[in-house]
């Protein structure tokens, strides 16, 4: 097991004051060592179920358990502050994973290599195009380790060249770890994941396999 | 497909850099994890607001210091008296308004803080309280080094310094950021909370610029208008602080009552915190 919910609920406020519940009540746990898929409409929850996943978002009631090290979202360019360079960005969150000194340093290199970016690894990241900017946070979060790693719709990053070597570190990624990943590209969830969650109405179902959960999900959108 | 070593990973591709991932840190305390965030945060943060620019760390320094001689010369307009205490009027006005612009930087700084790093919060590291004591730090960090320049300047220019109990204004500054942190603290959790709250705190800190001692000292206050201000814990703090630099000066005012306020209103803040941290990362 290396991510259980017991019982958790969690909601939005609305401007009005009023709350959206998101989940009530909910229970799931996810096997180790099994990629999932996530499928649902646009505001079922797909993106707060991975972020309470991560860790980010607390429950308003209920617990999260991780076991072993999840990975931040991938691909996540939010936290990037764009009046520094993609050199000091990245530094920021090698900085905050624990890395000093000579470790630091070759991290860097390794994202730096990775991104391609080349010079403008060094210039402010207001300078970079979206492409640039989406793969210098795609390196970033490769230059990690992790048990699991959570992706939110990543799967059309940069450009040609990029997108094979993105698709050679899914390879890579999946041989030693495992990913839970949200998409609305039924190709993408059926080529990586083996199981499926199927989220809707405040509900998630689980499948043993990724087609059955595209399969329950097409149903529900004819 | 992949080489996983005890010196890190590499992936075995020809799309793939050739390089060797270095391997991750290993498991770290809590503690080590928030110092970390900390540190990283602080550093993030000074170079986000100064490095990117041009000259940016002069005009951190000297920007306070142009806007504390401007109002230096507007007040010794309106007859504020050339020497008291024995000491220059502007030495006088310095250590009243540098420890007075650390609480209300700090204050400023912090609220709003959390909203506008809610990027940040998907890395699990970095908690939204950190912020609020990084943006507070750097606020007292940068304005003791301004007043820290204004001293020896005045030193060097021969005008009459006088530093009495050096240990007890820093006692007065370390009381002042454990408030300044308390207040930023509540008032950025209710302003993520329900940003119109904002106008409400913005209101209650107007006013204390002018009833916070940055221009007088509590002695010279008439004892109907003492009954009222002394409630005012900034009051203390600026006080107090000047009070320990200056000889000839004794502040009547109370650490207790300072002490008081500053822990209990940090106390409150991490209450209201926690009560609300659910929503506060969203």
């Amino acid at each position: 097991m290396i991510i259980s919910l017991h019982n958790v609920s969690k909601f939005y406020v609305r401007p009005d004051m009023t709350r959206h519940w998101i989940y009530r009540g909910l229970n799931l746990s996810l096997p180790s060592k099994t990629n999932v898929g996530i499928v649902g409409r646009n505001g079922a929850g797909k993106s707060t179920l991975i972020r309470l996943l991560s860790g980010v978002e607390t429950p308003d009631r209920g617990t999260v358990r991780l076991h072993g090290s999840v990975s931040p979202p991938v691909g996540l360019s939010s936290g990037f502050s764009p009046w520094l360079s993609g050199r000091e960005n990245a530094k920021f969150i090698c900085r905050i994973h624990g890395d000093g000194g000579q470790q630091l340093e070759e991290r860097l290199e390794y994202i730096k290599d990775f991104s391609e970016l080349g010079d403008f690894f060094e210039q402010p990241i207001k300078t970079y195009s979206s492409g640039m900017r989406a793969r210098l946070a795609f390196a970033t979060s490769m230059g990690f380790e992790h048990d699991c790693y959570l992706m939110d719709e990543i799967t059309s990053v940069g450009d040609e060249k990029f997108r094979r070597r993105a698709d050679a570190a899914f390879h890579a990624l999946r041989a030693r770890a495992s990913i839970i990943l949200v998409s609305h590209s039924m190709d993408a969830l059926k080529k990586w994941c083996d199981v499926g969650l199927y989220v809707h109405g405040g509900q998630v179902q689980y499948f043993d396999k990724m087609t059955q959960a595209i399969d329950a999900y097409m149903q529900d959108q004819k | 497909m992949t080489a996983k070593t005890e010196q890190g990973g590499g992936d075995v591709s020809p799309e793939l850099p050739s390089r060797l991932r270095p391997p991750m840190p290993r498991h770290r305390s809590k503690w080590t994890i928030f110092t970390g965030a900390l540190r990283a945060l602080f550093l993030r943060e000074v170079r986000n607001r100064y490095g990117a620019f041009r000259f940016g760390y002069v005009w951190a320094v000297l920007q306070p210091l142009l806007f504390v001689f401007l109002i230096n010369e507007v007040r010794s307009l309106f007859g504020g008296r050339q020497d008291v205490y024995g000491v220059s009027g502007l030495y006088f006005f310095l250590i009243g308004i540098l420890p007075f612009f650390m609480y209300q930087g700090g204050f400023h700084q912090a609220m709003g803080a959390m909203s506008s790093f809610r990027g940040i919060f998907n890395y699990r590291q970095v908690r939204p309280i950190d912020i609020i004591f990084v943006r507070c730090s750097i606020e007292f960090v940068l304005l003791s080094i301004v007043m820290l320049i204004f001293i020896a300047a005045l030193h060097w220019l021969h005008s009459p310094v006088d530093i009495e109990n050096p240990l007890a204004f820093i006692a007065a500054l370390g009381l002042l950021f454990v408030f300044t942190q308390g207040a930023g603290l509540i008032a950025d959790v209710y302003v993520t909370k329900s940003p119109d709250t904002r106008r409400i705190f913005t209101l209650l800190d107007r006013p204390l610029f002018f009833i916070s001692g940055v221009f007088f000292t509590v002695e010279v206050l008439p004892e109907s208008m003492r009954a009222y201000l002394m409630w005012n814990p900034l009051l203390h703090a600026i006080d107090l602080g000047r009070g320990a630099l200056l000889s000839e000066y004794e502040s009547p005012c109370s650490w207790l009552y300072l002490s008081v306020w500053a822990f209990g209103l940090l106390m409150l803040g991490m209450g209201s915190y926690r009560r609300n941290l659910h929503l506060l990362t969203s």
